[in-house]
């Protein structure tokens, strides 16, 4: 019995040893929601053993109901371990001590930057396109990529739309932020950096109606399940002052840099900007 | 009684005082010019809207809370016969944050927003009711400290638990809001929540004004004067019930406001507990709005939170009592 059980073992780990020398990792495990969106976009479905618990959100995650196919895990090294990975994808950020214990033990771990523009992206889904032996799903991604950032920029609002974007429990994101670069390639600018906010500041609701933007960025709402932070989202002068600058609803996890459901939340993005200034009045 | 009627008088003024300066006071520095036409400006002025719908509704829900809370501890000092006796100390305030917390984020607001201090009041009913079983209309000072200490502890656990189950990752960071309360960004429409139920509490806790100074006699001396114990305890439990619950469901847990107000007020009403409770609420209602103020002119930045600040200043004042309820036994 146990001579069986260690040869299975042994073939076990024979088998992951040449699937790897042929270049394709065969169990790949992602820590990070940028990974995540990553392996479901480039990898085979038979190549993932498991994803991160953000991605079955749908407040993180716009492919969630694709990720809830995948088992899940917490960043927890035992919990890897458990699901026998001969590739870990983290991010540069969090994650750390999982992240130097699996190194101890063996695991191979990569690690994704954070990219800044859109060929930071690209640049982003050729390595992880190399790191899982799928370059040419990569490949054909970028070119999607290129053509689709082609017709955004093309049909951008000119002059840009003063944005404000405005989170749960008043947070404001500010210059070094993804929401500024989002904003940027959609065709609006972030009133929140004229105002001197760095990366992110809390501003009162009366601070932010005499900014005056002329939309406001707000996180879209969770169903069923309210929070305070949420609730300050329906405070009747943000309801009053949304008369005059609409409000544009995005996935909280949208508002992130990498990966590739960028293009889709600039794309949409776009067009809710584009509707605000064609209602402007000469 | 002249004198009596002064006071309140001279209370209300404060309080009216107060809530005028706070409306100059918030994150957005007004000058004169500025503040008028924040008052009689068009009125989709931003001033105005600062002063109107921002600036008004927290000195009135300020106000009101004060009040309610203020009325509360000075009759729950009154009937328990107890000096420590306040909302926050004895866990109704908590139990009115489990309420509130198991309602709200459970989505049932969703449905009718009544449901929030319907919640709220439950919780602070329910507690009100622990603690009498707990304790008992006759036990002794620590006892029923204690048992509120257990209250606040059990209430506490619960609500934090409540939160942590929320699928909304925004809703951990909430637990600061229950426990420790603040008015930041309330609306009119919280003012609305909170004011029937506070106003319907005060009645009843002010309808037990003759009661309690009877009882200040002694319970069969009250007894022989014709008060109804029953019916003054149920009358007492509903209205610090409603109070606390309506305040609750709209501005988290403030402690130490129904114990700070009737002790210090206690001297200049003689320690009459029927014009004490009066008192009591004007009190509350000056002190509430000017601790909120003071913060907010003193500290520009993130918030500070009001219950912080109330428990800062309850606290230690709490404690002094406490030594000298000591030293009155020893």
């Amino acid at each position: 019995m146990k001579a069986r059980a260690l040869g299975g073992w042994l073939l076990f780990v024979l088998a992951t040893a040449v699937a790897s020398a042929g270049g394709r990792p065969q169990r790949v495990v992602s820590l990070n929601l940028t990974a995540d969106q990553w392996l479901l976009e480039l990898a085979e479905p038979g190549q993932i053993a498991g994803l991160t618990f953000l991605a079955r959100s749908p407040v993180y995650c716009a492919r969630w109901e694709e990720a809830r196919r995948f088992p899940s895990v917490r960043s927890a090294a035992e919990e890897v371990l458990r699901l026998r990975p001969d590739l870990v994808i983290a991010g540069r950020w969090g994650a750390g001590p999982a992240v130097a214990m699996l190194r101890r033990l063996g695991v191979r771990v990569e690690m994704l930057d954070a990219p800044e523009d859109f060929a930071g992206i690209a640049a982003e889904a050729r390595q992880v396109g190399a790191w899982l032996g799928r370059a040419e799903a990569a490949e054909s991604w970028v070119a999607r990529l290129e053509a689709r950032l082609a017709r955004v920029r093309a049909a951008r609002a000119v002059p840009p739309v003063a944005v404000l974007g405005y989170s749960q429990n008043g947070w404001v994101s500010g210059a070094a932020s993804a929401f500024t670069r989002l904003v940027e390639e959609a065709g609006g600018r972030n009133v929140a950096v004229e105002r001197g906010v760095g990366w992110m500041a809390r501003v009162s609701l009366e601070e932010l109606i005499r900014w005056q933007p002329e939309a406001f960025v707000l996180p879209a709402v969770v169903s069923g399940a309210p929070s305070l932070g949420d609730e300050l989202l329906a405070h009747p002068v943000l309801a009053r002052a949304a008369s005059r600058a609409p409000a544009i609803r995005l996935r909280t996890g949208a508002v992130d840099f990498g990966g590739p459901d960028v293009i889709a939340t600039v794309e949409t993005l776009a067009v809710d900007l584009r509707a605000v200034a064609e209602r402007r009045t000469p | 009684m002249r004198r009596a009627a002064w006071l309140w008088l001279g209370l209300g003024g404060l309080a009216v005082g107060i809530g005028l300066a706070a409306l100059a006071v918030g994150p957005t520095r007004l000058t004169l010019s500025e503040w008028r036409r924040g008052v009689f400006g068009a009125s989709d002025d931003p001033l105005r809207v600062i002063v109107w719908e921002l600036r008004l509704p927290r000195v009135v829900l300020g106000a009101v809370i004060g009040a309610g809370l203020g009325l509360a501890g000075a009759a729950m000092q009154g009937f328990l016969r107890n000096p420590l006796a306040e909302p926050g100390v004895l866990g109704v305030s908590s139990g009115a944050s489990l309420g509130a917390v198991v309602i709200f984020y459970s989505g049932l607001t969703a449905a009718s927003p009544w449901l929030m201090p319907a919640g709220a009041i439950a919780g602070a009913a329910l507690a009100a009711g622990l603690l009498v079983a707990l304790a008992g209309r006759d036990s002794s000072l620590t006892a029923l400290v204690l048992a509120g200490m257990g209250l606040n502890a059990l209430f506490g656990a619960l609500t934090t638990l409540a939160l942590n189950l929320s699928p909304n990752p925004f809703a951990t960071m909430d637990v600061l809001f229950w426990l420790m309360g603040a008015l930041s960004d309330r609306s009119w429409t919280h003012v609305q929540l909170a004011l029937p139920f506070v106003m319907t509490g005060a009645a009843c806790l002010l309808a037990c004004g003759p009661a309690l100074r009877a009882l200040s006699l002694g319970e069969d001396t009250a007894r022989s004067l014709g008060v109804n114990l029953p019916r003054t305890r149920w009358l007492l439990v509903a209205g610090t019930a409603l109070v606390v619950g309506g305040a609750t469901a709209v501005a988290g847990a403030i402690g130490f406001v129904g114990l700070l107000v009737p002790h210090v007020l206690r001297p200049l009403v003689r320690a009459d507990p029927w014009r004490l409770l009066v008192a009591s609420a004007l009190g509350g209602a000056a002190f509430l709005p000017l601790a909120d103020s003071l913060v907010r002119a003193w500290h520009n930045g993130p918030e500070i939170r009001l219950g912080v600040v109330t428990a800062l200043a309850g606290a230690p004042f709490f404690l002094a009592l406490l030594l000298r309820e000591r030293r009155r036994w020893s």
